[in-house]
């Protein structure tokens, strides 16, 4: 697997064998695991360019509207919202009241919004296979979640 | 739900015989949540909106237990009609004014209502008559497990229900109590009360909520905080100082009952004989002269009239009602005529 990424002007290369790949499941829940280990690799990301992977919504968008894309972006966009909870609630860790009935997700749950912004691409390119496929693959996954 | 029948009907949290009631208007639970596998609803498709929509209808209909809930979808609905769920407080504004799929679930005493892609997926709202935080937490604590048995909430380990905008996140609760402070404001008393419950973190707001200026001395006092702190810890920090501005406001009536109580007793006087007398009535000076009114009547200057009775006027008189219980639309100069007419007749009525 090969990854180009421009960090600043300058152009890196990463490569990911195999082995290690497997190794670290990356490929289980591959865009997000990817953008993960990317900034893992990168550092803190510089907040302008944080994306969410599920909705696609970027850091700076949520500033102009805010309101955020979904509910994944308090993972994505974590290292821009971090200050801002902070500043609101003054503390960043929940208290009080839980879902009852723990579900256990085998799907990701933002790998299914991902799914669905991945429909809209079809329905627009009106590939019509695809979306058929992708709807199937979303009916399944919701009746599971 | 036929919504002609309704403008003509208090919904059950006006009934005015809560804890605390002449001062305590009401209580209100609030509850933001979302679903866990579709973007939020700003960035939802109208398809999507859509999905989600049907999703929720069905499960808020068919949900085990607790008050039956009516769902009224927004999507195809009149603006006077809207207009009038929103003056009862049902729904928001920002729902009121939203396009696409969306809609609100209601119980038949309007106590409880979930509007459905409003800011988050779902706000599930109760009211009470009254002072009464426990007993709201109780039934919203009890609607929230009986959804959540029927959908996956975005819920997140470390920062609890996941909401679209980070002020709500956690709990995802306000608890608002809406109170009557004539007396405060006359005696400017209000800003200084004010301040100091925005320095514990309490927010202070008019009538109908965001940005609204406070009509006929109304006001909302809820939380800011959502995160880190348990839904009884909020509330139990609510239910603090509540007391404590209850007996500003008594203390001012009472100040000023004895040091000016023939003029003060003119002013009620005199807003009463305006409430019958007018021609016409705009919707402001109609809020004010109640509040004097409602005011009298607590301090014992008045016969005939009631909490309830005022609580309904005070609806009643706002604009979708008036020409629902017209049956027409009326222009604001026919509506300024409808409501000094409302007003006359209600209280001959009352007082005979
Ligand atoms: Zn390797
Ligand atoms: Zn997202």
């Amino acid at each position: 697997m090969h990854l180009t990424r421009i960090v600043s002007g300058e152009k890196r290369h990463f490569h990911f064998c195999q082995e290690c790949v497997d190794k670290q499941q990356l490929l289980k829940n591959q865009v997000l695991q990817v953008t993960h280990v990317l900034q893992a690799i990168l550092g803190p990301m510089p907040l302008a360019t944080l994306t969410c992977p599920a909705c696609r919504i970027q850091f700076m968008e949520f500033r102009n509207q805010g309101r955020l894309g979904c509910p994944h972006d308090y993972n994505s966009l974590r290292a821009g919202l971090e200050p801002l909870l902070k500043r609101l609630h003054r503390k960043l860790r929940h208290f009080g009241k839980r879902p009852i009935s723990q579900r256990l997700f085998t799907i990701p749950p933002e790998r299914v919004i991902e799914l669905r912004q991945n429909l809209q691409d079809a329905i627009a390119a009106e590939d019509y296979a695809r979306a058929i496929d992708l709807r199937d693959q979303i009916r399944l996954m919701d009746a599971e979640i | 739900m036929n919504m002609d029948q309704m403008a003509g009907l208090s919904g059950e949290w006006l009934r005015g015989t809560g804890p605390e009631c002449d001062i305590v208007i009401s209580t209100r639970l609030r509850l933001a949540r979302n679903l866990a596998t579709f973007p939020f609803t700003s960035r939802a498709t109208p398809a999507q909106k859509q999905e989600i929509e049907s999703l929720l209808r069905d499960r808020l209909t068919s949900l085990q237990g607790g008050p039956a809930l009516e769902y009224i979808s927004l999507g195809n609905l009149a603006n006077l009609e809207k207009q009038l769920l929103l003056e009862r407080q049902i729904i928001s504004r920002e729902l009121a004014m939203g396009e696409g799929a969306r809609g609100v679930a209601v119980s038949a005493d309007e106590s409880v209502s979930i509007m459905v892609n409003e800011e988050d997926h779902l706000r599930i709202q109760v009211m009470r008559s009254g002072l009464d935080l426990d007993q709201a937490w109780v039934l919203t604590n009890d609607v929230d497990d009986r959804i959540e048995q029927r959908v996956a909430y975005a819920f997140h380990e470390e920062f609890g229900y996941l909401t679209a905008c980070p002020t709500n996140v956690g709990t995802g609760m306000r608890a608002s109590v809406m109170l009557h402070l004539p007396a405060l404001e006359f005696t400017r008393q209000s800003e200084q009360v004010f301040r100091a419950l925005q320095k514990i973190n309490l927010e202070v707001r008019g009538l109908y909520g965001e940005g609204s200026r406070a009509s006929g001395h109304f006001y909302q006092i809820s939380n800011q905080v959502t995160l880190g702190k348990n839904e009884e810890t909020i509330l139990r920090e609510i239910q603090a100082v509540i007391p404590a501005v209850i007996r500003y406001e008594k203390e001012a009536r009472e100040a000023w009952k004895r040091d000016q109580s023939v003029g003060l007793e003119d002013r009620v006087k005199r807003a009463l004989e305006t409430l019958h007398g007018a021609t016409m009535m705009t919707s402001e000076e109609t809020m004010e002269l109640l509040s004097l009114v409602r005011l009298g009547l607590a301090l014992g200057q008045l016969r005939g009239l009631s909490v309830p009775l005022l609580n309904e006027l005070f609806i009643q008189t706002q604009p979708a009602h008036l020409q629902k219980l017209a049956g027409e639309s009326l222009d604001s100069e026919r509506r300024n005529i409808a409501r000094a007419e409302h007003l006359r007749r209600k209280l001959n009525a009352a007082e005979a």
